[in-house]
């Protein structure tokens, strides 16, 4: 009986020391989050990397910051998503270029334990722990909205969008569209996709305008679309013709409000997605069982008039 | 098990077995909680109080460099407006701001502006001034009108550049120069972005942020500012508010605040501790469960161990009890090797053992003495040979015509046997017993005639007490056959009762042929193998049974001189009190 008492005793007490060191380890490692924009260098997603730094900061997180080539490369996202899983990532927070064809690789990193968190644009993936963005519908129906109380009398409108297969702009036009056949004075003259290029999309809206001389009215859905179509309205020197709404964050889309191009912009808040993202992410890692599958951010509408407000100021402007 | 049965096992009480184990048990759980609560909280305390510490260490840091930040800009003001002022031209003026713009990196803009708030002169930056009407955020009329001598603004965004829109804080004085017509403003715009990303990447403890505010609580910068515009994030100002320069506070996180200048900025930090208290407390509760199951199993594993060895002992000798209860005399009992206290309990059960069983014996073997002696006793009533040789001799007086004589002799006849079985008693008064002799004597003297002699003498004052019955009769009996049957001369009995102290001695005297001293004990040993009556060892037997060993026959004698048979009984003065006794 003594003999297997010893025994018993010795078998507990190895437990007990192999218990406590395990539980020693747990605190000590950060988590590795990877952040996978549509594309790192636009002023929008600088804006999102600085809400993203702030909360690694703030929660003692690593993360990386790595986007495509263009807003359309979504195989290189996919790359980054591979790499990110082989990375020993925790977490990835993707701003997905293509709503459907970046889903193979979500499963793949799913499937290895990484937790995914969708920003700004959303993906066809039923895994996702939150999706944060702006209320893409709403901002489309705010612009219509916007659009509306330019002017009285006939509204010709004409929309500048970008890549047919985001999932943003699929839902700002649609928002857009479905606001606008509520009203008798609207017809929608001409929609556009353009490319993410400024310059590319400049021309192709100076050919939608010169194609359709009605046009009084102009929707842009995003930074590369806005300029667009605010650098064709100063080419054609139709500012004061054709009121322009834009949805933005870039430092010259807010040089052209002031400057009369872009009438009424709206500001997102590519900030808090970030750092929202970041938020997200140190929840799901604890296995927090999220609130809300989407969180929705707003955006802001400034003109001339409201440009300067401290407020304002501290939504619009970025620092550098 | 009957009713009655199960509910005495339910009152036994709890066994010792569980009662050990279940204090052993309470009193590690006990040990264990209370020190497990103690440890945990200290622990807290020492988190907390770490965390404090080290808010107040990174704010106070963060506040000297912004500090130290401030006061470059200061001094760097103080040397532009001094230079400035020594500037002979405008001109002049203006060169030494287009290098002072080029060479100081974080001036994001340079320029002397006149009363109104319009730009006079800028330094060179490699912007462009916007063209049309601009609402110029770098003046604020309520600001540069105030008597500070160097005024600075909040951080703010930049607006006179065309796309140009750094935040930037305002730094203005006044300056009074020969080569402008009326006195203005030096105002430097310094950059604010290195001020924010240093208190963007600012971390206090695991989770936690600076941001800065003004004396009057509002924000000047927070790295979270977009959030709490929107409302995503709050800060918890009224706490702010309450906090004293230096102090850190702790409510449900820690908030520390730190004066920059005379309090024209605060840094604040803000930490969260609760999680990180949480998470430490979680794996430390967990260390103590895993304590206190293998404490909990050890505590049942040693006092099993030491219940075995104190209980597993008094178990066992609670069943030889129990078993030695239900039948004695076959009960053996074998003492175990276990702790002292049993041990010794256990011995002198074995000895308890021992006792009971020899004075079970002894008594058994009295009950069979006494009842032979009684069986033997009523035997004697009816001796035979006695009764054939009286009847005998009553014969033939009877045909001898001496009626009187034969009516004596039948007369005493039945009164010793009336005597004789005294109605079964055991006890009658020594009265009766002497009659009982008287009348043996009579009847052996008519048989015997002038063989022997006889006499009686007994104390007046024992005669009420009570004796044996057949006592002094067998002892006659011995005598007169032993003793005169074989003399040529007369026998004489002298038979004797008198007090001597608390007992009675009664004697037998006879002049016959004596016994040898080896006669004299065998007499007393062995039982008569005749029929022909009680022995004396049967009247000893009795009177020990009866009195005790210190009572009993003696006999003293020498051969063919005589014997002298000694009866010592104690006084018993009613029948009563033998009989409760026994």
């Amino acid at each position: 009986m003594k003999g297997k008492c010893k025994k018993i005793v010795g078998v507990l007490v190895a437990l007990l020391l192999l218990l406590s060191g395990c539980a020693e380890q747990e605190g000590y490692e950060k988590s590795y989050i990877a952040v996978i924009p549509k594309y790192a260098h636009s002023d929008y997603f600088r804006e999102v990397a600085k809400g993203v730094n702030i909360a690694a900061i703030e929660y003692s997180v690593t993360t990386s910051f790595e986007g495509a080539k263009n807003e359309e490369d979504y195989q290189t996202q996919n790359d980054l998503i591979d790499r990110a899983v082989e990375a020993g990532a925790d977490a990835i927070v993707l701003s997905a270029i293509d709503y459907n064809k970046s889903v193979e690789s979500l499963e793949k990193a799913h499937k290895a334990g990484v937790k995914i968190i969708s920003i700004d644009s959303g993906v066809n993936f039923d895994d996702v722990y939150q999706t944060i963005e702006s209320d893409n519908y709403e901002t489309g129906k705010q612009a219509a909205e916007e659009m509306l109380s330019l002017r009285r009398g006939e509204v010709k409108v004409g929309i500048v969008n970008f890549d047919k297969n985001s999932a943003n702009g699929i839902e700002r036009e649609r928002g857009f569209r479905e606001r606008m056949e509520q009203e008798e004075r609207v017809t929608i003259v001409d929609a556009i996709n353009t490319v993410s290029n400024v310059s590319e999309a400049t021309d192709e809206v100076v050919e939608m305008l010169q194609a359709h001389a009605d046009i009084n009215s102009m929707v842009a859905f995003n930074e590369f679309t806005s300029l667009g179509a605010g650098y064709a309205v100063k080419e054609l020197q139709l500012g004061n013709q054709v009121d322009v709404v834009a949805v933005d964050n870039s430092i010259p889309s807010i040089g052209m409000v002031e400057t009369g191009e872009i009438d009424k912009l709206l500001v997102q808040n590519p900030f808090a997605m970030g750092y929202l993202g970041i938020e997200s992410a140190v929840n799901a890692i604890k296995n927090v069982e999220p609130t809300q599958k989407h969180v929705y951010t707003s955006a802001l509408v400034v003109d001339r008039n409201n440009l300067y407000d401290v407020d304002s100021q501290r939504f619009v402007f970025p620092f550098d | 098990m009957n009713r009655l049965e199960k509910n005495q096992k339910n009152k036994k009480g709890l066994s010792l077995q569980f009662l050990v184990a279940a204090i052993m048990i309470m009193i590690s759980l006990i040990l264990i909680l209370v020190l497990s609560v103690f440890f945990i909280n200290r622990y807290v305390q020492n988190i907390t109080e770490s965390a404090l510490r080290n808010s107040e260490q990174v704010v106070s840091q963060t506040a000297a460099t912004i500090d130290n930040i401030k006061e470059q800009m200061e001094i760097r003001m103080e040397l532009l407006v001094q230079e400035v002022g020594h500037c002979s031209s405008q001109e002049e003026a203006q060169k030494y701001m287009d290098n002072f713009s080029e060479m100081q990196q974080d001036v994001a803009g340079v320029y002397i502006y006149d009363y109104q708030g319009d730009i006079l002169i800028h330094g060179k930056n490699g912007q462009n001034i916007k063209g049309y009407d601009i609402k110029n955020l770098s003046y604020a009329e309520e600001l540069f009108s105030s008597n500070e001598k160097i005024i600075l603004s909040k951080p703010h965004v930049q607006s006179c550049y065309v796309n140009y829109y750094p935040w930037v804080v305002t730094m203005a004085m006044k300056v009074d120069v020969d080569y402008l017509s009326e006195a203005c403003y030096v105002v430097i715009d310094y950059q604010f972005s290195s001020i924010a990303t240093y208190i963007d990447n600012v971390g206090v403890g695991q989770r936690g942020y600076c941001y800065i505010i003004d004396r009057y609580g509002d924000i000047i910068y927070h790295p979270k500012q977009r959030l709490i515009y929107v409302g995503v994030a709050e800060e918890n100002m009224d706490v702010v508010a309450k906090l004293k320069n230096g102090e850190a506070l702790l409510s449900t996180d820690i908030y520390c605040k730190q004066e920059i200048d005379n309090g024209q900025w605060n840094i604040v930090g803000v930490s969260y501790v609760n999680e990180l208290i949480e998470l430490q407390v979680k794996s430390f509760r967990l260390f103590v469960m895993l304590i206190a199951a293998v404490s909990i199993v050890l505590s049942i594993l040693s006092s099993a161990i030491v219940s075995r060895r104190v209980s597993h002992p008094v178990r066992c000798l609670v069943k030889a009890m129990k078993e030695f209860e239900r039948n004695a005399e076959a009960f053996e009992y074998q003492s175990e090797n276990s702790i002292q206290e049993i041990k010794s309990l256990s011995d002198s059960f074995s000895h308890m053992v021992f006792m009971i069983r020899e004075l079970l014996q002894r008594i058994k073997q009295e009950e069979i003495s006494l009842r032979k002696t009684e069986l033997k006793a009523l035997e004697a009533q009816i001796n035979p040979h006695f009764l054939y040789n009286t009847l005998d001799s009553i014969q033939w007086m009877c045909e001898r015509g001496k009626a009187e004589e034969a009516v004596e002799m039948i007369g005493a006849l039945a009164k010793l046997f009336r005597i004789s079985i005294s109605k079964g008693r055991d006890l009658i008064t020594i009265r009766n017993e002497v009659q009982h002799a008287e009348n043996y004597l009579k009847i052996q003297k008519f048989r015997y005639r002038d063989e022997f002699v006889y006499s009686l003498e007994f104390d007046e004052e024992i005669l009420d007490y009570y004796c044996n019955k057949i006592t002094l009769q067998p002892i006659i009996e011995n005598s007169i056959y032993h003793g005169i049957d074989t003399e040529i001369e007369t026998g004489e009995i002298v038979i004797r009762g008198c007090r001597d102290g608390n007992d009675i001695i009664m004697q037998v005297k006879d002049n016959g042929q004596g016994m040898t001293e080896e006669q004299a004990a065998t007499i007393l040993q062995k039982e008569r193998s005749d029929d022909s009556g009680i022995g004396l060892k049967n009247v000893n037997d009795r009177i020990k049974i009866y009195f005790g060993e210190t009572y009993g026959i003696s006999i003293d004698s020498e051969l063919d001189y005589g014997t002298t048979i000694s009866i010592r009984l104690p006084i018993v003065r009613s029948e009563e009190d033998y009989r409760s006794e026994r």
